[in-house]
Parts: C-alpha cells; sequence; structure tokens
C-alpha cells in the first residue's frame, strides 16, 4: 500500500508539467457532470431553471470542488513557491532600495523563528474591499482596572501591557445611537455584532454564522450588492418586515448562484424573514476578525430584543464610523466623549474613557495581542510596527498589487475549516475565494503598493 | 477536523471503488448517483466530493481513467476499476468483514452457554 501512496506522489509531481491540462480537463469533467445531472432532471419533469438549479445544489460549490481538486493535483506548495520566488526575484530586481529593506525584514523575521498568525492577511485582505478603508474608525474605550462597565457580551476586551488599562470595543445600543444621532465628525455610523442563527431554508436546517447590523452598516462600509440589495436604515423601523442579506458564499451553496433566492422566505430561530440581497464574493461578509458570517438581519426590536435597544448596561454591539474627508480620529473622540459618558453606567462612563482607532492600527494591535495569547511568544516588534505602516500605506494605494510568497499555508486560515481569501495571484487585483482547511502557522504578511514583502519562516 | 474528513474521504473512496466492481466502468456522475441510491438515500452527499476522491484513487493506481464520447457530441470520463483496485477492494471489505464480526460478538446480548 505505501507503494500506492509513492505512485501518488510521482504523479502529482508529474503533474505539475500538465497543470493547464489537467485544469481544462476536469472543468470539462464538471460541465458533463452538470450537463448530465440536467437532463435526468428534466427527464424527471423539472423545468429547465429547476433542473439547473438543482443539479447545482446538489453538485456543492463550483468554486470549492475546483480548489479541492487543484489541491490534490500537482504538489500546491511547491509550484506556488517556485512561482512567487520567481515573482518576488524579479521585482526586487526593479526595486533595489525596497530589497535592502525587504531583505532585512526577511531576515528579521526568520532569524526570529516567530510563528505569527495569519490574523494579519486575513484582516489586511478583508479591509481591501469595502471603500477607502483608511477612512473607517473604530469605536473603542479604555478603562482602568477598577472601572465598572456592565455586561459585556462581545467585541474584544484586553489589558494594555504598556499602560495597565483595559482596552474594549463593545458598547450598548443607546451609546451607538447617541454617537449616531450627534456626530458630526462622521459620515456614516454603524454597529454590527456576531451571532449564532438556526437557519431552516426547505426543509434543511443548519446552524450558520450571521451577524446584526444597523442601517448605515452596507452604505457606510461601500458594498454594493451583487444581487438584490442591501440592508438600508429603513429596514431597522419596528414596522419593517424581517429582511436578511446573505454572503455569496451562502448564495453559492445553498441555492447554486440562482438569482430566485432573492425574496425567498427562510427561517431564521424560527422566524420568518426575506432574502433581499447577496454580498459581492470579495466581501466576506462581516467585520469581526475571524468571522465571515452566511447572513446577516438588520437590529431591529424583533431581531435583538426591546431591552437590549435600551439598556445602557448591556454592552455588546462595536461600532465604526466612517471620517468625513480632511477629519482627524481625536475630533471624533472630542466631539462623542460626553455622549458616551452620559449613557455608561452610572452616567460617568463607570471610569471609561472613549477612544477610537483606525481600522487599520486597531486591527494590528489585536493581532499582536492575538498572537502573544496564542504563542506566548516573543515576537518582532519592530516587524509588527513596518507592518502596520505597510498596512496603513497600502490602504490608500488605489490599485493593490500583491507581491508575496504564496506558500500554500499563507491561504490557510486559522479556526478550522472556513471559506478563506487567497491573496490574489501576481496581476490579479481581487482576491479569490478559496476553500480552507487547518490552521499553519506559516504566515506572509504583505502590503500592496509599496511593494513591502514579510516573509515569517515557521 | 482533517482526521474526519481523511476517515470520510476514505470511506468515499472505497465505495467508489465498490460500485466500479458492481456497475463496470462509469463517469463520476453515475458513481456519485449510484453511491446514493445504494445507501437508500440515506447517504445526501454533495456530488462534487467525489471528484478529488476519485482523482486520488487515480494517482494510487488503484483505478484508471479514459475518455469516451458518449451521446450528443459530448465526451465523458469514465472510471474502471484497475488490477490493484480489485485487490485493495478485497483487502478491505475483508478487513471490514472482520471488523464487522468482531464487533458484533461484543455487542450481541450475553448468552449462557
Amino acid at each position: 500500500m505505501r507503494i500506492r501512496k509513492i505512485r501518488g506522489w510521482f504523479v502529482r509531481l508529474f503533474d505539475i508539467f500538465h497543470r493547464a491540462r489537467r485544469e481544462r480537463e476536469f472543468a470539462e469533467e464538471l460541465e458533463n457532470h452538470l450537463a448530465m445531472h440536467i437532463e435526468d432532471n428534466l427527464r424527471a419533469g423539472m423545468s429547465p431553471e429547476e433542473a439547473r438549479r438543482q443539479a447545482l445544489i446538489k453538485l456543492g460549490g463550483v468554486t470549492q470542488i475546483k480548489e479541492l481538486h487543484r489541491e490534490q493535483r500537482g504538489l500546491p506548495m511547491l509550484e506556488t513557491f517556485w512561482q512567487d520566488l520567481r515573482f518576488g526575484w524579479r521585482t526586487l530586481r526593479k526595486n533595489p532600495g525596497f530589497t535592502l529593506v525587504a531583505a532585512l525584514t526577511l531576515s528579521l523575521g526568520i532569524g526570529a523563528n516567530t510563528a505569527l498568525f495569519s490574523l494579519a492577511d486575513a484582516v489586511l485582505l478583508k479591509t481591501l474591499p469595502v471603500e477607502n478603508p483608511e477612512d473607517l474608525v473604530l469605536f473603542q474605550w479604555t478603562m482602568g482596572p477598577n472601572g465598572v462597565a456592565g455586561l459585556i457580551e462581545g467585541g474584544t476586551v484586553e489589558k494594555d501591557p504598556a499602560t495597565g488599562l483595559n482596552r474594549g470595543t463593545p458598547f450598548s445600543y443607546p451609546a451607538f445611537a447617541q454617537f449616531r444621532a450627534q456626530s458630526q465628525t462622521l459620515s456614516a455610523v454603524f454597529a454590527f455584532a456576531g451571532v449564532s442563527l438556526n437557519v431552516n431554508l426547505d426543509g434543511q436546517a443548519e446552524i450558520v454564522s450571521g451577524q446584526l447590523v444597523t442601517g448605515d452598516f452596507y452604505s457606510g462600509l461601500g458594498v454594493q450588492a451583487v444581487a438584490g440589495r442591501m440592508i438600508t436604515a429603513d429596514d431597522d423601523q419596528l414596522a419593517a418586515a424581517p429582511v436578511a442579506v446573505i454572503s455569496y458564499r451562502f448564495w453559492e451553496r445553498r441555492f447554486g448562484l440562482d438569482p430566485a433566492a432573492i425574496g425567498k422566505t427562510i427561517q431564521v430561530n424560527g422566524s420568518p424573514c426575506a432574502i433581499i440581497g447577496v454580498t459581492p464574493p470579495a466581501f466576506y461578509g462581516g467585520l469581526e476578525l475571524g468571522a465571515a458570517p452566511d447572513l446577516t438581519l438588520p437590529m431591529t426590536p424583533l431581531t435583538i430584543g426591546q431591552s437590549k435597544m435600551t439598556d445602557a448596561a448591556n454592552w455588546w454591539l462595536q461600532v465604526m464610523g466612517r471620517l468625513k474627508p480632511g477629519v482627524q480620529e481625536t475630533a471624533v473622540r472630542a466631539e462623542l466623549e460626553r455622549a458616551f459618558q452620559q449613557t455608561a453606567v452610572g452616567g460617568d462612563g463607570g471610569g471609561a474613557r472613549l477612544g477610537t482607532g483606525l481600522v487599520g492600527e486597531r486591527v494590528a494591535a489585536e493581532m499582536e495581542s492575538e498572537e502573544r495569547r496564542r504563542f506566548g511568544r516573543r515576537f518582532v516588534t519592530e516587524l509588527a510596527r513596518l507592518r502596520l505602516y505597510a498596512h496603513h500605506h497600502a490602504a490608500r494605494e488605489p490599485a493593490v498589487r500583491v507581491d508575496a510568497r504564496l506558500a500554500g499555508n499563507a491561504r490557510r486560515f486559522a479556526g478550522g475549516a472556513q471559506t478563506g481569501w487567497a491573496a490574489p495571484r501576481r496581476g490579479a487585483l481581487a482576491p479569490e475565494p478559496i476553500a480552507c482547511h487547518r490552521a499553519d502557522r506559516d504566515i506572509v504578511s504583505l502590503a500592496g503598493g509599496n511593494r513591502f514583502v514579510c516573509a515569517h519562516a515557521p | 477536523m482533517s482526521e474526519k474528513t481523511d476517515v470520510w474521504q476514505g470511506t468515499l473512496a472505497l465505495m467508489a471503488l465498490k460500485t466500479l466492481e458492481a456497475m463496470g466502468p462509469l463517469h463520476g456522475y453515475g458513481i456519485a448517483r449510484r453511491i446514493e441510491q445504494i445507501s437508500e438515500n440515506k447517504l445526501s452527499i454533495n456530488y462534487g466530493t467525489i471528484y478529488p476522491s476519485l482523482l486520488k484513487l487515480e494517482q494510487e493506481g488503484y483505478i484508471a481513467s479514459e475518455w469516451r464520447a458518449s451521446d450528443n457530441n459530448r465526451r465523458a470520463k469514465y472510471y474502471k476499476l484497475t488490477r490493484a483496485g480489485r485487490k485493495r477492494l478485497a483487502e478491505e471489505t475483508q478487513k471490514w468483514e472482520t471488523t464487522t464480526a468482531i464487533l458484533a460478538r461484543f455487542l450481541a446480548p450475553p448468552q449462557e452457554s
């Protein structure tokens, strides 16, 4: 049996040279599969649209299948590593100044032998498909050890080792409502929270990762629907009919990309809900680090309960805003600090002070603490700072060109099987969706624009 | 999580081999359909998952593939069992039957002799 396995590896090695052909052949095989299935469905009496839809659903996600097949072919790690090595070399030669920085960084990374978390990639990639991510701020608060917040049910809270203060992201709904009502410095203020949902569609139930958002979430981020429409402020109203937005992935998986999904009623936690739109494939669905929600609902008294909407002691949602042109984030803090103090427990903020962080910085900070928590190892602070710099500047580049060492591992996403996003292959502009498997410790940290390469070897 | 997938892939591969033995050369769609059928629809699988399994089996030499012209000028990829595949199937079947027999003895109600 061992010899069979060895034979397998050899075949895969040689297959590297026939990649294009194999890819084409498999695409043809899949086409035939669908054609045959559709024929059978037609013979069984289905309409052409239904026949096609059922065949697609039964097949599973085409992108995913192709990816799994691709991984079984060839030796993905080897191939992409070689490709990227060659590409990296070519790029480096064109930019000698950059070569020095990259070389230093590489040696810092490899020398320090840190296993850094791929949260970096996930976050960097994830901030790409929204409009002007550099104008987005995430609200946070800092509080002394004796501070009193309230019931904290979401977001993240961590202790800042430098100052000893607690720093957190969850707010109460009343606080959010005040921010939204009062802010002059922000063009949009919106909130979101992750939630697990029981979804029943055509008799098939499953638990999906979901989220609750307020009316300006999609417009504030600048995400356009790829089908149907997105949640708007009107959907927040009490009398509004319950609606839901689904992710592209979910649309592909449960509906086979059928446009009839729009308008379809599904059961969410026992209540009926109408699907109104689908987010684009590049928008993975939500904003919480590590989450890829399939279903998004508006926050209404029906979906979150009346008490959550009025209880200032329950801090459970995260708040983001978009800076108006020319506005600094410090202005936001100044403007809304008092409102925050007034809504927070006891009317004195419980000792908490408002802060905001540009999404990029905030994310870098969360990454660092996450890394520390997970691996407990010394990590290279210099590297982290450089990474932050790169991210900050990358976000401002209109076209993101990505140069990176794309080890197969770099596409993996910690946390088990989830859909992750591969950094685009050279020349491509948009990240591609792929299926991910286990957590891997390699990371490639990358930034477009100023062509900055950080490779962290395990 | 990956172990669970591996076990499943192994089981799927076995069922594919058995299907080919019983039905003769068949294409991926046919194999997937047949597997579901035989399980009397107790197994509901995404048909697409059969393809990576078939590829692996082919790479390891248990099955061989060939393109055949089907009706309406289409060509379909047919898979057939190789000698090594037959042997492997026999071995795995034997292993399975032994395991089941042993377990049956354990799980059977105690007998007074």
